[in-house]
């Protein structure tokens, strides 16, 4: 996914919202466990796209990469104050099976994780990433991958052992 | 509960999609490219501001420079005296006050009869 010759900086950033703003999106929840903090994520990421003229070699990787740091950004700046909660951040794959309370219980688990544990979860399950993939965006080992993905499963496990 | 019942749970479930208007939101601002013009208008109010002070300020010092620009040679020659010296040093003055007027426009002849005649002497 390239520059395509003679589109402008609007039509740029309408065909890669088309192509990958779902997928970003996504991405952004599971990153700030808020659905409407990662909708100020993507407004930022593709304000900034619109106002970037330049040619852009790998889009897809340069909007995951600017998703990314405007997540943590965010995440820096609101400190330890909790996550919005009024509206749901998870939803079922598959329509129709909905178990709400599993739902919540799942979604609370996740809460509970820190980002960088959150973010190797949802890029190895959800999006079938390999650790490798997943140490490429993030700038870290793979070894550090493994071990928050080892460490999510975990905390995972033990929030929502039954009691 | 173990890692795989946890990962199968993991996998039936994904964060929620973007709401319809997001997309709206996100890239409003191409409906509504960035506004220059008001720059380039507040740019030229500015300049234009800035050529009327300017043509103000010139026309001010002009009339204050007003006597100065408009002695005469017998003025200045009865002032110095009245002899054919005085008469050559003054018209020397006029051309001189003359020229620098025209040299460097009307800001210039800011000075006063008193300070040429303190110059002369």
């Amino acid at each position: 996914m390239a520059d395509r010759p003679g589109e402008t900086a609007g039509a740029r950033a309408g065909r890669l919202y088309d192509e990958l703003g779902a997928g970003l999106y996504r991405y952004a929840v599971m990153l700030l466990a808020d659905a409407a903090a990662a909708e100020d994520a993507i407004q930022q990421v593709f304000a900034a796209l619109l106002r970037n003229t330049g040619g852009i070699e790998n889009e897809a990787r340069y909007l995951r990469r600017a998703v990314r740091n405007e997540c943590y950004s965010m995440l820096r700046g609101r400190g330890r104050r909790s996550e919005e909660r009024a509206r749901p951040m998870l939803e079922a794959v598959a329509p129709g099976i909905v178990d709400h309370a599993e739902r919540l219980a799942l979604e609370g688990a996740i809460r509970q994780l820190p980002p960088e544990q959150r973010e190797v979860v949802h890029l190895h399950v959800v999006e079938g990433w390999t650790f490798q993939e997943v140490a490429d965006t993030s700038g870290e080992s793979i070894n550090t991958i493994a071990s928050r993905y080892r460490y999510a499963l975990a905390r995972l496990r033990e929030t929502l052992a039954p009691r | 509960m173990d890692d795989d019942k946890v990962r199968e749970l993991l996998g039936q479930y994904q964060p929620v999609g973007p709401s319809s208007d997001l997309r709206e939101r996100a890239l409003g601002a191409s409906a509504h490219p960035p506004l220059t013009w008001p720059w380039a208008a507040a740019a030229a109010a500015l300049l234009m501001a800035t050529m009327g002070l300017h043509a103000a300020a010139n026309r001010a010092i002009a009339t204050v420079a007003q006597p100065a620009a408009l002695l005469s040679v017998d003025a200045l020659t009865a002032a110095m005296g009245g002899t054919e010296e005085a008469r050559r040093v003054a018209e020397s003055i006029v051309e001189e006050q003359k020229f620098r007027g025209w040299l460097a426009g009307p800001e210039v002849i800011t000075w006063t009869i008193e300070d040429e005649l303190n110059r002369v002497n």
